[in-house]
């Protein structure tokens, strides 16, 4: 068995497969999908989980699979935990998805946790008059806020760092 | 060679995986919704980071993660004691003050192992150090913010330091076998590390006015052998609750 497909398609169809606890986002657009090994008889897709404790990664595996299976590939799903999961590796539409989703996201990039959650503003108000309530909110890359002018609570979404 | 890489590992997930039990016994608990939902979310890390630890074993051919968590005997078991303890009456200065000395304890050894000669184990300190920094920033802001407040606060603070102090202290007991992890490159003497772990916590607390002396030797004495297999008297309980589910049916697949 030999496979005539690219990579790039396998990419492309797996933005059908939505981040399992922000299913606005794909997991392509989550950055969550790293090398996509073609060989003579096999396919091997690389998955980054985003926190080594998310609950959802075999389900994602099984999702995975199950959607290249009705394309007819036999697919492996390799879980990389001996590497970071990168903020970088989202695309633009990911970020695009997160914001529509009501999703405030960092304003500044960091390795320093306190300083990413001190630069952030409210995504109903744009107001950066804020307060952090909790850095742990509904999932693990979920921080919960406070927005003093328009009084709403809102979610960051909370990269590894 | 493998054992004494096993032993290694073992003794970072297993105190991983016990924390995140004992830590996610908050549930329901917490003394405001927001640490309710720190606890949990803490838990949950440090379990997933315990799973990923167990699975550089299995990826060589050893234990999967659930038979080393569910099927093992307690004298194979490499957790320090501090992890053990139960939350008896659930005083939160005490989870606080474990949690502060813990996660402290974390940011040293992933620092340090991320610059292991083992790279699969040097890869997953750096992701795994990525999502401890908020353990850490939780721990740290609490103990100031409460060390700060009221003298209530601070007295429990204060019970709770001195009473975990020798147990944290015993998180850096020496490993089986550690000359050779250490020669190897693995890892850095844990009494290298405990230093390091030192000139972490100990200005923290004595910024809030908590003064802490070496533990005595016979305050350290019955916890030692831990990471060569001695459990602790509470040991018995958390294992069986924590083994309750897979127990009753040893074959189910989860």
């Amino acid at each position: 068995m030999s496979f005539s497909i690219s990579a790039e398609t396998i990419r492309e169809w797996l933005k059908g497969v939505p981040d399992p606890e922000i299913p606005h986002v794909s997991v392509v657009d989550m950055g969550m999908i790293g090398e996509i090994k073609i060989t003579d008889n096999q396919v091997v897709v690389e998955l980054i989980p985003t926190f080594a404790g998310c609950p959802a990664i075999k389900l994602l595996q099984s999702q995975i699979e199950t959607l290249l299976k009705d394309k007819g590939i036999e697919a492996c799903v390799e879980v990389r935990y001996d590497r970071p999961w990168k903020v970088e590796n989202m695309t633009p539409a990911g970020w695009a998805a997160l914001r529509r989703a009501g999703f405030a996201i960092p304003n500044k990039l960091s390795s320093d946790p306190t300083e990413m959650l001190s630069d952030v503003s409210c995504p109903r108000c744009g107001s950066a008059v804020v307060s952090l309530v909790s850095p742990f909110g509904p999932t693990a890359c979920r921080a919960i806020f406070r927005c003093h002018a328009c009084g709403e609570a809102f979610e960051l979404f909370k990269p590894p760092v | 060679m493998i054992e004494i890489l096993e032993e290694l590992i073992l003794s970072l997930a297993d105190d991983d995986l016990l924390i995140g039990h004992r830590q996610a016994e908050w549930i329901g608990l917490g003394p405001i919704l927001e640490e309710d939902i720190a606890f949990a979310s803490i838990a949950q890390d440090e379990t997933g980071h315990a799973q990923a630890y167990y699975q550089l074993l299995t990826d060589l051919g050893l234990p999967t993660p659930d038979e080393y968590a569910f099927k093992r005997s307690p004298a194979k078991f490499r957790s320090a004691h501090l992890v053990e303890l139960p939350n008896f009456d659930y005083d939160y200065a005490i989870a606080l003050m474990r949690h502060f000395f813990y996660d402290a304890a974390e940011q040293v050894r992933l620092e340090a192992l991320r610059q292991s000669s083992y790279e699969p184990l040097a890869g997953l300190a750096e992701r795994l150090l990525r999502e401890e920094k908020y353990h850490w920033l939780h721990a740290h802001t609490w103990i100031r913010r409460l060390g700060h407040s009221t003298e209530e606060a601070h007295l429990r603070l204060r019970a709770a330091a001195e009473q975990l102090f020798p147990y944290a202290w015993m998180l850096f007991e020496e490993l089986p076998n550690e000359s050779a992890m250490v020669e190897l490159g693995w890892i850095p003497p844990s009494s290298e590390l405990r230093q390091r772990w030192l000139d972490k916590v100990l200005p923290l607390l004595e910024d809030i006015g908590i003064h802490l002396t070496t533990p005595s030797e016979e305050l350290l004495l019955p916890m030692k052998g831990a990471r060569h297999g001695l459990r602790s008297p509470y040991f018995d309980d958390l294992y069986a609750e924590m083994t309750e589910v897979s127990s009753s049916d040893p074959e189910a697949e989860w």
